[in-house]
């Protein structure tokens, strides 16, 4: 098991930096979507199945592929891709990627014990499911509330048959 | 543990109002025809649940502070206060889009549905008291603020005000989840209750971790507010949106903003230490920068929306000053200002919004010589104006003097003084108007069709509190008395 687990991250942070460093939008997109399907893999490695395949439908299943239709629908060969890398923005990168890691690494190094976590096996659906119809109801019913009105949104914005006089 | 969730649904009964109200208002628009213009019932029925929610609130303003719901929400005076001028404003939105041309008659119905949830998420905002409540809250705040920002489909700028509004308000949620993680991280927990016992015992690494997350964090509220830094969305999406939608945007998203920033603040900073010092030196430096940045940039504008938009980056950061001195009287003063502000604004785009409607612009010079036309509403629009600068006796002044003399009492006299000075730029521009109103020769007298017996009825009705909470102040302090109660 331990070697499944040692290709995975290492398969996910080589497919992060080929989202990042690649020049091709459309390998940047591909890479990205691997990123998110090894990160569901490490889900179910950590016995998480149900996280894992939420990971993989709604993050690489949808997410990623939106990507790849908007890109479908820009014409790219237009924009000629920015590959100007000048010193401040490299040291600005890498000094903001230092400071990110370090910091995680300070979480993690002295929280790992104390933060606590629904416990991840079988019964994990069950106990998400507890929490989210009991502590968490309250959220849940919220994002029902805003679904609702995002959907008369998208009527506004998306139908497109009605006149509109307006102003004259 | 599933009866003691719903014990106290009592006090939930505004919000629960208002998800029936904007379901039941997704029906009523489907059972009339398109033909349907004139809406009648449609119009009333959202009157009268925005008064039913308004009842409800007065009912739970004297109920005690508590929190409901497994600690996630909170209902005290002070989120009830903030709730109750969000609904007023929504209602003067609300019959602002009915009389006005900016939005097509097709979509009106959809404008008051989509500010019915704009509302709700407010009122979420308002009363968060864990780190998911609150996320929810910004979300359904912004995502349907996105569609009002692009309601005049036809025009280019709105459609661009809602491309823009989408943009920096996506990446500001992202800069914000990111530094809600990382205090997740550090503390360990996301309820509110929870976090105020650990912050005040963490070691130095620690802090040293979380106060820039907390940096990022303030992002996401910023952003909401318009304050400096993050600022540049909000006058090109406030002249771009249909004027209806404007009024709304200057009140309801600014004031949730307030209150959650009012909520963090005197929350988690409340103890001495290097985060206090830390964060309320960031709130100072940013709110005398809004302050300036908005009162600057309003002089030389020529719409008057836009120029009212610049003002109102300008309130936020007198209304953010008011939390510099994380007092009781700080907050006190910020609710009084919240209040007279809305009853300025409301005014104001109430007027601009007739005369736009007759001009299909708003310049400045559109309002040259309304007093020869109509008297009574150039002297409410010089009223309101006058409010606007902080001339006494009208409660603009009371308002800003409050803020002042907090200020001065915990001795931040610097941020005493650039509010000073920003209240003289303010009456450059603000008495521009009164100027052209009132100085110059009309150039013609063609009658504004709008400005009939009812409407002009109803703008005197909303000057009219600027002018009585200028003099009998103190009621309304004494009302806001109890807003600082929740802090423990």
């Amino acid at each position: 098991m331990m070697f499944v687990d040692v290709l995975l991250t290492v398969l996910t942070v080589a497919f992060a930096l080929l989202t990042v460093f690649s020049k091709k939008t459309v390998i940047s997109a591909f890479a990205l979507l691997m990123t998110l399907v090894c990160i569901g893999g490490i889900y179910y490695q950590l016995g998480s199945v149900f996280l894992s395949a939420i990971q993989v439908l709604v993050n690489a299943g949808a997410v990623a592929i939106l990507f790849v239709f908007v890109m479908m629908l820009i014409d790219l060969e237009k924009y000629p891709n920015n590959t100007e890398r000048s010193k401040i923005k490299l040291i600005i990168t890498v000094l903001t990627s230092l400071v990110s890691l370090g910091v995680l690494a300070l979480i993690i190094n002295n929280n790992i014990d104390t933060i606590t976590v629904v416990n991840l096996s079988d019964s994990s659906m069950k106990a998400l499911f507890d929490r989210l119809f009991t502590q968490y109801y309250i959220p849940f019913e919220l994002a029902t509330v805003l679904l609702l009105a995002a959907v008369v949104a998208v009527v506004v914005i998306a139908n497109n048959n009605k006149q509109h006089p307006g102003k004259e | 543990m599933h009866l003691t969730y719903l014990a106290n649904i009592g006090h939930y009964i505004p919000e629960m109002l208002l998800v029936v109200l904007m379901v039941g208002l997704i029906i009523l628009e489907a059972t009339y025809k398109e033909s349907e213009k004139n809406r009648p019932y449609f119009y009333i029925t959202t009157y009268i649940g925005l008064a039913a929610t308004f009842i409800a609130l007065l009912v739970n303003l004297k109920a005690l502070p508590l929190t409901i719901f497994t600690n996630s929400m909170t209902i005290d005076p002070f989120s009830t206060l903030m709730k109750m001028i969000m609904v007023l404003g929504t209602f003067g939105a609300v019959y602002l889009s009915k009389i006005n041309r900016d939005i097509y008659d097709s979509l009106k119905s959809e404008y008051v549905i989509i500010s019915v949830g704009v509302l709700i998420g407010g009122m979420i905002l308002a009363s968060a008291n864990n780190m998911l409540m609150l996320y929810i809250g910004i979300e359904t705040l912004s995502i349907l603020s996105y569609v009002l920002a692009s309601l005049s489909k036809n025009n280019d700028r709105s459609s661009e005000a809602g491309l823009k509004y989408v943009l920096y308000g996506g990446i500001s949620a992202g800069i914000m989840l990111f530094g809600m993680s990382h205090i997740f991280g550090i503390v360990g927990t996301i309820q509110f209750s929870e976090m105020i016992t650990v912050l005040p015992t963490l070691e130095a690494w620690k802090i040293a971790v979380i106060m820039p997350s907390f940096l990022l964090f303030f992002v996401g509220i910023g952003y909401k507010i318009a304050c400096v830094p993050f600022h540049m969305w909000s006058p090109d999406v406030y002249e771009g949106s249909p004027l209806p939608v404007t009024a709304f945007f200057s009140i309801v998203p600014k004031i949730a903003g307030i209150a959650v920033l009012v909520r963090v603040t005197m929350m988690f900073f409340g103890h001495t230490g290097p985060m206090q010092i830390g964060w309320i030196g960031l709130l100072s430096i940013i709110s005398a920068l809004t302050m300036t940045v908005g009162n600057v940039s309003a002089i030389n504008q020529k719409s008057v929306k836009r120029m009212l938009a610049y003002s109102s980056i300008s309130h936020a950061g007198v209304m953010m000053a008011g939390l510099v001195v994380l007092s009781e009287i700080g907050v006190r003063s910020i609710v009084f200002y919240g209040i007279t502000y809305l009853f300025m604004t409301v005014a104001a785009f109430y007027i601009l919004g007739i005369v736009q409607d007759k001009y299909n612009n708003d310049h400045f010079e559109r309002f040259t010589g309304l007093i020869y036309r109509y008297p009574m509403m150039a002297i409410m629009m010089t009223i309101v104006m006058f409010s606007l600068t902080g001339i006494p006796p009208f409660s603009g002044f009371v308002a800003k003097f409050n803020i002042l003399y907090a200020l001065i009492s915990k001795k931040h006299f610097a941020l005493a003084i650039i509010l000073g000075f920003n209240s003289i730029v303010s009456a450059y521009y603000y008495l521009k108007i009164v100027r052209l109103m009132i100085l110059k020769k009309q150039e013609s007298d063609e009658t504004i069709s709008h400005f009939g017996f009812l409407n002009q009825m109803i703008i005197t009705a909303m000057t009219v509190p600027v002018i009585f909470l200028g003099i009998f102040w103190e009621r309304v302090m004494m009302l806001a008395q109890g807003a600082n109660i929740f802090i423990k």
